[in-house]
């Protein structure tokens, strides 16, 4: 019989279950009175055959029992009624099972949410057709993002030299100050979005298509020349927020930067531009980047992927490039060489790989908590086993098998499983929400973290999982006592469960190694975001708010443009509560360019020249963004356009370039134009708090006029509210087109800008307290357990004049060899993986001696106090009454 | 009632059970009894305990069906009958019922 027939004939069998006990019943009946018919022919009277036919038949229920069994339909049969029976039982006692479910729906809730936070994050293909072909420019000059990004006639040398792409496509990797201004629809002003410029076949090369709607067409390219945003394609979210997930859309016109701007369509959820290349800074629309001299003077802006041909390797592809920018370099002698360098990674690895240790990590903790939170139930199902070890041996002597023993009590931890599988799975999709919705973390695919099917599948099977490993270890302890033996013990405090205390004994053993383990590593990732945080940035991160202030404004030149923009910062800062203001078009650990320079008279001296990263600022800039001046003098407000071209470097670009002399009075070449050296100041992170220093300048607005972003950055020690308000209020009542609203103070910068380690110490230090508290619940349930299992021999020793101390001791010794055993495992474990953690720390040796000790000795002390209660109880104990209580 | 006179070897039951409803035609499970009983002139007696839960087997095996009929004495019983599978099953534990019996006597003769 196929498994299909035989299950649906037990199916059918179960639902005529009455029907078929019925007939059996009467069939049953039939038999006897035949037989009792036969007796009588055989001449005994008609009551006595009766009786005689239904002592030759036997038991009936027995009979209909084993005709059930013949029927096959009992094991369907048998786990209903062990559910049943089990469900009976957790009814009895309502505190057990709570504390169960609970502790099983939070191990398992967060193993949820990790996984299916680690698999859109690290496992899921990226949403883009084919991601294993796709390959991701960078150079090899540097991190800056100019450092990962391409001139425009490099790309398109790239694009149409090579052999070993079928496609390549790119888009403008500054987007982030291509701001759109959207008419809000309200007719009272507009709304700042994102816009990421894209090249034709930049869509294509991914595989990726609009929802609704059409990519850009060449004559869209065409016309973006000329005007600033003629069309758009909408992402999904910012489709659904601004416009309802209105499909008519398609076609219409909106005005975006006081333009009319055709919407020609919306991407599709599943890919959301910013999750993949932008995460933490979110791009509500697509627009056409034209490929134009105008834009290739703006040097190396292009993020670049290309589709690889099918059977060609990275390798093959880096190689034939490599050619291509040597030719390049040959042919252009007199552009810095930095515009040509160009290396590949696979995008998956880019976007990926500096994440892939920390989830990992995080995974191995998590599952770590569960296994810890099994254990402990473990323990509980042991200790409650064997308080009904009687039982059991009772039903085995009569005849239950050993097999149906396992099977019951293997029920009763899938049923708790089973509980902690559906709430587990509602605090997953719960915390998922929660964690996707971090829209601040610069974390890639975070967003699309969904509870989907996927996780449910996870959910039930880990959920199974649980449930075999807790039941298992009772189950087989359970079941292997001989009913002589079992039956001889007095049942709840027999002598000869020493093999039971090995295993809890062991169990919590192995939770405290495990949790020691967890503590060591998060102790590590505190240490290291402690080191992280207080590494010096260089400004001041407190007491300052930057407003966002360019608008559409036009102007007639540069001149007017920053002499308007130096206006507002001069009107704000003779507020009274306003101690400085000063303008910049870049804030520190936000934006990401460089540009080429040199030092007058070192040309060639040593190399083709480098990098360092501007930001273009009025006078004001140092004293409101409070970095400090080493040497010479930063800008004052008698430096304009038309006097000293002059230039403020820190001091890397000042130990970098000019290395041997005084910088100041010296001559700096920054494309191309040269530019005196008046002062130098601190180094500022600009990129990370983890990255090194690196050389950067300070330009005049006056003097250099390629900025299109502008903060105002104000300077004082007011309460925030009552700045904002105040501030808020000047600048409308100054010009009312300047947009307000958009302001971050520069500690929220900071803060953003090491959130994502941040989480990640966060969410293992909270791991690693609940590893530690279940592991102290654990301990104390096994010494509790074992204080009530020796009560009596702790009475006789009592009686025969043990002192207190001794028993305590007694007691404490049996607590510390197992908590000592799992803290010397748990010492080993953290220091063999602490390797994988070494790429996630900061300045913290991982294997530190001192936060290992710590950890260690954190362990012990919260095991001794988890011992110490019921070790004092142990003390307590009257030898009379636990003599007597036999 | 005397108990059973020779235990049945493992298996037999079956062939037993199949051969009474193929000689006996559609019978009900107590007729099986007294049938294989006299047959065996009272050696074989086949107890309720193994019968009906053999008799359920068979049934499930798809060897036998049954339908609801009323016996001799006018009682509504439930009567046992042969199906095709169950002839030839029959015929193939017979081969090898004799082959077994053949080579258990042939041991049982070496003097």
């Amino acid at each position: 019989m196929g498994l299909f027939r035989t299950l649906s004939y037990r199916i059918r069998a179960l639902a005529r279950k009455a029907h078929l006990d019925r007939e059996a019943d009467e069939e049953m009946r039939f038999h006897i009175e035949m037989l009792a018919a036969d007796y009588e022919k055989a001449g005994l009277p008609k009551h006595e055959a009766l009786r005689q036919a239904k002592i030759d038949f036997g038991g009936l229920e027995r009979m209909k029992e084993n005709l059930r069994d013949a029927r096959g339909v009992l094991w369907i049969e048998t786990i209903m009624r062990d559910i049943s029976l089990t469900l009976r039982q957790l009814r009895k006692s309502p505190g057990f099972t709570f504390v169960a479910i609970a502790t099983l729906a939070l191990g398992i809730g967060a193993c949820t949410a990790m996984f299916s936070v680690v698999n859109s994050v690290i496992l899921k293909p990226l949403p883009v057709e084919k991601p294993n072909e796709l390959v991701w420019f960078t150079s090899n000059l540097g991190e800056g993002l100019s450092a990962q990004t391409h001139r425009i006639d490099n790309f398109e040398e790239f694009r149409d030299q090579n052999e070993s792409f079928s496609s390549m496509g790119a888009y403008f990797a500054f987007f982030d100050f291509w701001s759109i201004l959207v008419d809000n629809g309200s007719g009272d002003g507009s709304d700042r979005i994102r816009g990421a410029g894209i090249t034709l076949g930049f869509l294509d090369t991914l595989g990726v298509k609009p929802m609704i709607g059409r990519d850009f067409t060449e004559a869209e390219y065409q016309a973006a020349i000329n005007e600033s945003v003629p069309s758009a394609i909408l992402s999904h979210s910012y489709w659904q927020r601004r416009f309802n997930g209105d499909p008519n859309i398609i076609g219409t016109s909106v005005h975006m930067n006081s333009a009319p701007t055709e919407i020609i369509g919306v991407m599709p959820p599943s890919f959301e531009f910013d999750s993949i290349f932008t995460p933490g800074t979110e791009v509500e629309a697509l627009v056409a980047f034209p490929l134009i001299e105008q834009t290739n003077n703006w040097g190396n802006v292009l993020s670049i992927v290309g589709r690889l041909n099918p059977g060609v390797s990275i390798e093959q592809a880096q190689a034939e490039l490599e050619v291509i920018s040597e030719r390049i370099r040959t042919e252009n002698p007199n552009t810095p060489r930095f515009y040509h360098g160009v290396n590949t990674a696979m995008l998956d690895d880019w976007i990926r790989g500096p994440y892939r240790t920390a989830f990992y990590v995080l995974a191995g903790a998590v599952v770590c908590v569960l296994a810890i939170a099994c254990a402990n139930l473990a323990n509980l199902l042991i200790a409650r086993s064997n308080s009904r070890r009687k039982e059991f041996a009772l039903r085995s002597a009569l005849g239950a098998k050993r097999g149906r023993l396992i099977r019951q009590t293997l029920t009763e931890s899938f049923l708790l499983a089973a509980g902690g599988c559906l709430l587990g799975a509602i605090l997953a999709i719960w915390a998922t929400k929660a964690i996707s919705g971090l829209q601040a973390f610069s974390i890639p695919l975070l967003q699309t973290a969904s509870v989907d099917t996927q996780s449910i599948v996870f959910v039930i099977l880990i959920s199974c999982a649980a449930g075999f490993s807790c039941g298992i270890l009772p189950a087989l302890q359970l079941s292997q006592k001989q009913p002589a033996t079992a039956l001889r013990e007095d049942g709840q405090r027999g002598s000869s469960s020493a093999r039971s205390n090995w295993l809890r004994r062991a169990l919590v053993g192995a939770e405290v190694a495990l949790a020691c383990c967890l503590l060591i590593g998060a102790g590590l990732l505190i240490r290291s975001f402690e080191s992280l945080i207080s590494v010096d940035v260089g400004f001041d991160q407190d007491n300052a708010i930057a407003w966002r202030i360019d608008s559409e404004r036009q102007f007639a030149n540069n001149i007017e443009r920053s002499a308007y923009y130096v206006g507002i910062a001069e009107r704000i800062a003779a507020l009274p509560t306003v101690e400085h203001t000063g303008l910049t078009d870049a804030l520190p650990l936000g934006r990401n360019r460089s540009w080429g320079v040199q030092a007058k008279g070192e040309e060639g001296k040593r190399g083709p020249g480098g990098v360092a990263f501007p930001r273009i600022v009025s006078y004001g800039c140092a004293d409101a963004m409070g970095i400090k001046v080493q040497d010479g003098r930063f800008f004052n407000a008698f430096d304009t356009a038309d006097t000293q071209q002059s230039i403020v470097i820190n001091e890397e670009m000042a130990r970098r370039y000019w290395p041997e002399q005084n910088p100041i009075g010296q001559i700096a070449i920054v494309n191309g134009r040269e530019y005196l050296v008046i002062g130098i100041v601190d180094n500022v992170k600009h990129s990370s708090l983890d990255a090194d220093d690196s050389p950067e300048m300070y330009l005049l607005m006056s003097q250099q006029p390629d900025y299109a972003s502008i903060e105002l950055v104000v300077r004082s020690s007011a309460p925030k509210e009552l700045l904002i308000a105040q501030v808020e209020q000047a600048l409308e009542a100054h010009d009312s087109s300047i947009p307000t609203g958009e302001y971050t103070s520069l500690d929220t910068i900071v803060g953003k800008s090491v959130a994502p380690q941040r989480l990640i110490m966060r969410v293992l230090s909270g791991f690693s307290a609940a590893a530690i508290a279940l592991a102290a619940i654990g301990l104390y349930g096994v010494i509790s357990y074992t204080v009530g299992q020796r009560s009596k021999e702790i009475g006789i020793r009592m009686a025969i004049g043990a002192k207190q101390r001794v028993v305590l001791r007694l007691i404490m010794k049996e607590s510390l060899q197992t908590v000592g055993a799992g803290v010397v495992a748990g010492i080993a474990a953290a220091f063999a993986f602490s390797r994988y953690l070494e790429s996630l720390l900061f300045e913290v040796n991982a294997t530190d001696p001192w936060i290992f000790a710590s950890n260690a000795t954190l362990v012990l002390g919260v095991s001794l106090i988890a011992s110490i209660h019921p070790a004092l109880r142990a003390t307590k104990i009257d030898p009379v009454k636990a003599l007597r209580e036999e | 009632m005397a108990k059973s006179k020779a235990d049945l070897l493992q298996g037999t039951l079956d062939l037993l059970i199949l051969k009474a409803l193929r000689r006996g035609g559609p019978m009900h499970g107590y007729g099986v009894s007294v049938l294989i009983k006299q047959w065996s002139k009272d050696v074989l007696v086949v107890e309720q305990g193994s019968l009906y839960p053999a008799l359920y087997r068979l049934e499930e095996k798809g060897f036998i069906d049954f339908e609801w009929g009323v016996s001799e004495n006018n009682r509504r019983g439930k009567f046992y009958n042969l199906t095709e599978a169950g002839r030839e099953r029959l015929n193939e534990e017979l081969t090898q019922w004799q082959r077994l019996s053949a080579a258990v006597n042939m041991v049982l003769e070496l003097s």
